[in-house]
């Protein structure tokens, strides 16, 4: 699925010109804060997950958004050590513990984010229209910074647990259902 | 005039031993580590100013043409301090300097200082001369800190950027405002780039408005000539501003600048004895500015009207001649994007040149004064085939009233083999039209001496190429495949492969000779070519690039080119003035973090031999040691041309105008944002 998706992207290699492309310093801006909000969330307890078991995050983007999350590759998050990965598929796996999707990526992706609510997976995007579809941490472009927004929502019917340390730095917070 | 150079030896150990002596005491600081944005709290990291790469940039990956781009991170640590300089990272690009702020840039072959196949465009404003249809490289004087990056384009881009576009077109790409908010002040004093100052200001005046201000001041050093410090030394200042608007409906970008330059080079007068050339130094005076507004209108999502319009003055002075240069030029462009996944795009431009030339020196321009258009209109499709597929299709019609029409198209492949994979291929014409000098000059180029193989007489032979009239557009029909190829998130290659079959390039007419007497007394061989275009042959060669993210704190960045020629000159001078390009070029960069706020890089060059000069190869090599003590301050200690006290690179094609030796150097440059 994400394959093909790459290849049509990339064939109408239009669709991709006419888009704002983010600089490569803003993507590793935005794995960076990745990152750091990962650490304001608590996943539920009795999950099978040990301090052994690797912290992973799901990559949803081209290479330039996977080279510039590349560097958070065997940082830590408490004890747990973090491994990316780039699915083909999200349909059967729930290994993730985040998934990241780039705001260039396909639409038919998001709407796997959407099936994906409920559990207890972090989504993050720097799509605008992110929290329509059920995203929970969306990052935004807003006088030349990136800016924070929280779907608490979201999070809550995932069972992740948000740090109100998170909320205070958030310029905008989702706290009831439309 | 300043006159102050080190002697060769002294300037070199000092800035060798200074270097060694911060290095040793910099490597023993703080080790490697990874990010340093992992390191910063999420509240800074919210803090961090960010930028989104311009629209309609094409992504490299995906291109199907031989481009490489020269982005904020090589202008920064490459320790280059001119436009120039940063070229020679560039495979496929002949880069060479002739004295202190003379230079000689082509891409594939032709070089010389009067390189006349390549298009330089800054913000879509073109900043070629007609006059001899080449760069002046010493007038691009934009500040490094407002450049977002250099788009070089190998091979024909004609069908897209318009005529001159024969072996390459580079575009320079300025900031946008809102990417340098704030004001940043860079100053540098050095062995030959003696002094410099630069100051930017930018403001967002609004949510719509943002306003930038730049000023530019600098003292370049004499080089070295015949034993001692030569006359080249220059000074310049500029001045510039860019407006960004941005509305609903209407996006703009306004940009002015002013600069003004005075700098000395040496000239060969020829006299009548002995070895026939006699120096004298002399002053080029130089000066311009421009005024350029560019609006870009989105209908909707999938069409897009741009009008850009701008006025260029340039006036330069110099031992051969005088010139001015008035241009306007309008630029009119629509894409539509169509369901079927096509983007279409057609094109309107006018420009208009109004000169003014005074001969002085082995030179006569007739008529002095002239005004002469270019007007093209261009068409372009990009289909996309199946998945992986992309045809693109294009051509521009161009009528210029110094040669009449040309038709230049182009026709480009790119499949997408892989997602991290392309493969392109094109066949593109192009075509060099007339430059005033073509038409309406004279210039003296070489003298032979008595008894030369070419000059069997008694007399020295002074050989004069005239315009002609009927002189027509130079060609190149250039057939082009090229890899790219993403290995690793780490690792990137950049292979193409051109072969340009060349036809009716400039040359002159069998000689006539004419003895002239002075004082009754027979002197000298007036001997005069006229242009006309009868050369022909191929160009072939391979260019390649190699960017490697080693380590976290290790970048190695690799260029490679090879390229040679076949064709059947007609004689020694004809062959001279078209054979400047080294076989073989190479460049290596390494850009090393020692720690958080320490960078060590280093590049080296390799420039192999001009045999058409009988040069021989250089290597040379750049360093540079950065500190970032905190986040405003940058100091960055450079040395550059380590490798020779002193060296001649090329001699012009052009006999009266000299080369000098370019010297080893050191420069320290900080900057402070606040």
């Amino acid at each position: 699925m994400l394959h093909i998706v790459c290849i049509v992207l990339l064939s109408a290699g239009i669709c991709s010109a006419a888009r704002a492309q983010d600089s490569y310093d803003a993507l590793r801006l935005k794995a960076a804060i990745t990152y750091k909000v990962a650490r304001f969330v608590s996943w539920p307890e009795g999950s099978e997950k040990t301090e052994e078991t690797p912290f992973v995050i799901y990559v949803l983007g081209d290479k330039q958004v996977q080279k510039a999350f590349s560097s958070l590759a065997g940082q830590k998050l408490g004890e747990r050590e973090i491994t990316l990965a780039y699915p083909q598929n999200l349909e059967h796996d729930n290994a993730a513990d985040i998934i990241y999707v780039d705001k260039n990526f396909s639409m038919e992706t998001t709407a796997l984010v959407e099936k994906l609510q409920r559990q207890p997976i972090l989504t993050i995007s720097d799509r605008d229209d992110f929290f329509r579809h059920g995203g929970m941490i969306n990052l935004l472009h807003k006088k030349q910074r990136i800016s924070l927004a929280i779907n608490l929502v979201a999070a809550q019917e995932a069972q992740l647990r948000i740090s109100s340390k998170l909320n205070l730095l958030a310029t905008e917070i989702i706290r009831e259902k439309n | 005039m300043v006159k102050l150079t080190l002697p060769g030896n002294t300037g070199a150990s000092t800035s060798i031993a200074l270097f060694l002596t911060l290095l040793i005491c910099l490597l023993c600081t703080s080790p490697a580590r990874a990010d340093e944005l992992l390191d910063m709290s999420l509240e800074d990291l919210l803090n961090i100013e960010v930028t989104t790469a311009s629209k309609g940039s094409v992504r490299l990956l995906e291109s199907a043409a031989a481009v490489y781009v020269i982005d904020r991170e090589d202008i920064q640590r490459s320790g280059a301090n001119s436009i120039p300089e940063l070229l020679k990272m560039v495979p496929g690009m002949h880069v060479i300097q002739l004295d202190s702020n003379r230079w000689a840039v082509s891409a594939r072959g032709f070089n010389g200082e009067f390189a006349n196949k390549l298009l330089v465009m800054i913000d879509g404003r073109s900043v070629y001369t007609p006059i001899f249809s080449g760069v002046y490289w010493d007038s691009l004087n934009l500040l490094l800190s407002e450049i977002d990056r250099i788009e070089v384009i190998r091979g024909p881009g004609a069908a897209l950027w318009g005529a001159n576009a024969v072996n390459g077109v580079i575009n320079i790409i300025t900031r946008p405002v809102t990417d340098t908010l704030g004001t940043e002040i860079t100053s540098w004093v050095g062995t030959e780039e003696r002094a410099g100052l630069t100051l930017t200001q930018s403001k967002s005046l609004d949510g719509r408005n943002d306003l930038r201000l730049n000023f530019k001041t600098q003292a370049r050093d004499a080089s070295y000539y015949a034993g001692s410090a030569a006359e080249d030394d220059m000074k310049m200042a500029t001045f510039g501003l860019r407006w960004d608007h941005d509305n609903a409906s209407w996006s703009g970008t306004t940009t002015a600048s002013l600069y003004r330059e005075r700098s000395g080079s040496h000239f060969n007068q020829i006299i009548f004895d002995d070895d026939y050339f006699e120096q004298y130094s002399d002053e080029t005076d130089s000066a311009g500015g421009h005024f350029l507004t560019g609006w870009k209108h989105s209908f909707d999502r999938n069409s897009q009207l741009s009008l850009q319009l701008y006025y260029d003055y340039s006036q330069r002075k110099q031992a051969i001649y005088e010139t001015e240069v008035h241009t306007v030029d309008a630029d009119i462009q629509y894409t539509q994007h169509l369901v079927s996944g096509q983007k279409l795009s057609i094109g309107l431009n006018l420009r208009r040149y109004f000169d003014d030339l005074t001969a002085i020196e082995y030179t006569s321009i007739d008529p002095q004064s002239r005004d002469y258009g270019l007007y093209s209109l261009y068409l372009q499709d990009e289909i996309p085939f199946g998945e992986s597929l992309k045809l693109i299709l294009g051509s521009r019609f161009e009528y210029n009233d110094l040669s009449g029409w040309e038709v230049q198209p182009n026709i480009r492949l790119a499949w997408y083999a892989h997602d991290d994979l392309t493969l392109w291929g094109a066949i593109s014409r192009a075509a060099r039209t007339p430059s005033r000098m073509d038409i309406d000059g004279q210039i003296l180029v070489k003298v032979y001496e008595p008894g030369h193989t070419i000059n069997p007489s008694p007399f020295p032979a002074l050989y004069y190429f005239n315009g002609a009239d009927d002189f027509d557009s130079e060609e190149v029909i250039s057939y082009e495949l090229g890899l790219r190829h993403l290995a690793t998130a780490n690792l990137s290659l950049d292979i193409a492969l051109f072969y340009n079959d060349y036809d009716k390039l400039r040359t002159g007419t069998e000689p006539s000779g004419e003895l002239v007497s002075i004082d009754g007394i027979p002197t000298y061989i007036l001997s005069s070519g006229y242009a006309i275009n009868t050369v022909e042959g191929e160009t072939w060669g391979v260019e390649a690039a190699l960017s490697w993210q080693a380590t976290d704190d290790l970048k190695l960045i690799a260029s490679y080119s090879y390229m040679d020629m076949d064709f059947r000159f007609n004689g020694e001078l004809e062959e001279f003035l078209n054979s400047l390009y080294s076989r073989h070029q190479a460049s290596l960069q390494s850009r090393y973090d020692i720690s958080n706020s320490i960078q060590f890089d280093t590049w080296l060059t390799y420039t192999g031999a001009i045999e058409a000069q009988d040069q021989d190869a250089i290597w040379d090599l750049s360093l540079r040691l950065g500190w970032q003590p905190s986040e405003d301050w940058h100091i960055e200690l450079i040395g550059q041309n380590l490798l020779h006290d002193h060296k001649k690179q090329l001699d012009s094609e052009v006999i009266s105008l000299v080369s000098t030796e370019i010297e080893r150097s050191a420069l320290i440059r900080a900057s402070y944002r606040f």
